[in-house]
């Protein structure tokens, strides 16, 4: 193995896979049964963190990042003048082992360019997922990209040996697709998810006739929305993500903020800075669908299609509904008590288990990890909660942002500082 | 009440700092009737300072003393909830050898409530802080424990963790690395775990006693292509980051300085 190319080849391939932010290795549950290398953390684990405080689970890189595509948003896109490269299996086998036996790493994450063709590209990720598994014992986690147009007996067997298969879906609407990558459609897109969903049910229910059966991709699927580099709107955003949790299954959806890299018209110009507030947002209004029972249709009213970037969605729709406060947590039931702004899903549980103790006051909540300064304007305690006079008044909304710090506070008024 | 000599001020309770010392101290309390008092304080050897107006009583380690309070302790909590116990003891902060001792008080003497979800109680919070706080940190050595390959076929790491979370590693790291002889090194603590590939019995063992050099220089003893491997890592590491993105606040507080030390990846050479 030439080390000097494969260490040029590195550097390159994990530039142009990095725009890929999912790096979760959680949710896989492979034993280390045949006294191999490696077991999957049910909880994933980060093993480091980039300067930019994102998470590095996986070994994340790119089989090659020659493309015969053209799509404008795209670094390894066709008519980029950017160096190229291209991984042999063996190389990228070899690194995932030699990393995860540091402890780097959880495991691999495989994407690619598409070159010469859907199947010839998806064949060489697979051969790479098969050889670790199989020649290897390799028991550690793997994340493999479907690729769209490769046949379904590739994806078959894909999901055999990967824990997580994903395509990125990448532009939300059909609109902003058709003008940034002309040569691919939404739907083409979704076929493979539909396969993979599909491949899920069928393994699952041999799995309960035979204990033994394989399993097919136990993590699961899921995509990825570039946000900002057309002009989607916040709702339409929230409501294909509903889509795709309710029809497709989806563990994850994952949203990238543009970065601008690329000169094109089509494009926000380079400079323009990544909207980080306005990521963070779809992230939290995903956690409210996911974890807090919250239908798309009441993050965002259809009249006012962002997310409020001064404040989070669920401080939001709290301001929104105050008929539904202050909510007694005492006696409320779990449902309305993690719809209390400051108030997680584990706290939540603790205050419904340490009601049945005690009385609760405020300052036990905040004992108990809520933050206090935006729960206190909401809830009823048993005895008088002095806070709750704001609730009623006009100015509710603005007392509470000017009570309640935010990290994003230079950031809103254009400060922010990238270097 | 008619057992009047419950209500005097017992001791302060001395142990030795392990964990069996510890449950021999719980022993003696109950042995001599102290359980009662308001105020009862356990405390290690190495963080008692001794005072005029205090008494205090010396417990000695007793192995059938502490086999018998474990086996009481398991039956009330549980193996779950002992070895909650035991996770809490091993934050060796000074104060929870009392909260502890608040707990199994509680639970002995409430053996059908689950003292656990009682998260407001005055030694039942203190206790499940710190059980996050060893769990946090076993969760991070999971996470920054970094092998070097060395010359002799084993992957040695070096760590200093805040707490003494060695003993809560050792399974997760025989599951994960069966085919690979491996040993982790607590240079604060001086003492590491070491697991053999070729042992039969696939027992995770002890070990107080290693080569200083390779604590001071491991590069000295790498094997041949250790170096490059490292390289190629910290190579990674670099391209990974979205330079348009740079957040050094965020990156501190995931990744504390305090762990960089022996983070292959933040020391570039």
């Amino acid at each position: 193995m030439n080390y000097d190319r494969l260490k040029d080849k590195l550097a390159i391939l994990a530039d142009a896979a990095k725009y890929d932010v999912s790096c979760s290795s959680s949710g896989g549950n492979r034993k280390n049964h045949n006294k191999g290398l490696g077991d999957s953390s049910v909880s994933g684990i980060c093993h480091s963190y980039t300067e930019d405080g994102r998470c590095v689970s996986l070994l994340k890189i790119l089989f090659t990042n020659h493309c015969i595509y053209d799509c404008a948003y795209c670094t390894s896109r066709r008519s980029h003048d950017t160096p190229r490269a291209a991984f042999t299996v063996e190389e990228v086998v070899d690194l995932t082992m030699q990393f995860y036996r540091r402890n780097y790493i959880e495991g691999l994450f495989l994407s690619s360019g598409i070159f010469k063709s859907p199947d010839y590209t998806m064949e060489r990720l697979v051969r790479v997922a098969k050889e670790l598994r199989t020649i290897h014992k390799f028991n550690g986690y793997i994340h493999l990209k479907t690729i769209p147009g490769a046949s379904d007996e590739l994806m078959q067997e894909a999901g055999l040996y990967a824990d997580r298969l994903s395509v990125n879906m990448e532009i939300p609407t059909k609109s902003g697709l058709a003008l940034l990558a002309p040569e691919k459609n939404h739907d083409d897109m979704k076929a493979p998810m539909k396969t993979v969903q599909e491949q899920i049910v069928v393994f699952k229910e041999s799995r309960k006739q035979h204990k033994h059966a394989p399993k097919y991709t136990p993590a699961g699927q899921s995509t990825q929305f570039i946000v900002g580099a057309t002009k989607e709107t916040d709702l339409q955003i929230i409501r294909l993500s509903s889509h795709f949790y309710k029809q497709y299954d989806l563990k994850r959806v994952y949203y990238s903020g543009y970065v601008p890299m690329l000169t094109d018209s089509r494009l926000p110009a380079i400079g323009t800075p990544v909207p980080m507030v306005r990521e963070n947002r779809l992230y939290q209004a995903d956690w409210l669908m996911r974890f807090y029972g919250f239908e798309a249709e009441e993050i965002l009213p259809s009249d006012s299609p962002f997310l409020d970037l001064d404040c989070d969605p669920k401080l939001a729709w709290a301001i929104r509904h105050r008929q539904h406060f202050p909510v007694n947590i005492q006696t409320a039931p779990y449902k309305m008590i993690v719809r209390i702004p400051g108030i997680g899903t584990r706290t939540a549980k603790k205050i419904v288990t340490a009601r049945k103790f005690t009385t609760l006051t405020l300052d036990h909540l905040k004992q108990m990890g809520a933050a206090v300064n935006r729960a206190k304007y909401f809830i009823a305690l048993r005895g008088r909660n002095e806070h709750l006079v704001h609730l009623t008044q006009d100015n509710f909304r603005q007392y509470i942002l000017a009570q309640t710090q935010t990290k994003f506070k230079d950031e809103r008024h254009g400060q922010l500082t990238l270097f | 009440m008619s057992n009047s000599v419950a209500i005097v001020e017992p001791p302060i309770v001395v142990f030795d700092g392990s964990f069996e010392g510890w449950l021999t101290a719980v022993f003696a309390v109950y042995e001599n009737h102290w359980q009662h008092a308001q105020i009862i304080s356990i405390i290690a050897e190495h963080d008692f300072l001794p005072n005029l107006w205090q008494t205090t009583f010396v417990v000695k380690s007793d192995v059938d003393k502490a086999k018998r309070v474990s086996h009481k302790l398991k039956s009330v909590f549980g193996n779950n909830g002992f070895r909650q116990l035991l996770w809490a003891f091993l934050s060796e902060q000074p104060t929870v050898y009392g909260h502890l001792f608040g707990v199994v008080r509680y639970q002995l003497a409430c053996p059908d409530v689950n003292v656990w979800q009682d998260y407001t109680h005055t030694d039942v919070m203190p206790v499940l802080k710190l059980i996050k706080m060893v769990g946090r940190e076993r969760h991070r050595m999971q996470a920054f424990v970094r092998f070097e390959h060395m010359e002799q076929d084993v992957y040695f790491a070096r760590v200093e963790p805040d707490f003494n979370v060695l003993p809560l590693l050792s399974n997760h790291f025989k599951n994960r690395y069966a085919d690979q002889s491996w040993a982790i090194f607590d240079v604060k603590r001086g003492y590491g775990i070491f697991y053999d590939k070729d042992d039969p019995n696939a027992e995770v063992q002890l070990i107080t006693d290693v080569d200083e050099n390779a604590l001071v220089r491991p590069h000295d003893f790498h094997s041949e292509y250790e170096k490059k491997y490292q390289h190629l890592w910290q190579k990674y590491f670099t391209h990974v980051t979205i330079k348009e993105r740079k957040n050094p606040k965020l990156h501190i507080q995931y990744l504390p300085r305090r762990y960089w030390k022996y983070l292959t990846e933040k020391n570039l050479f």
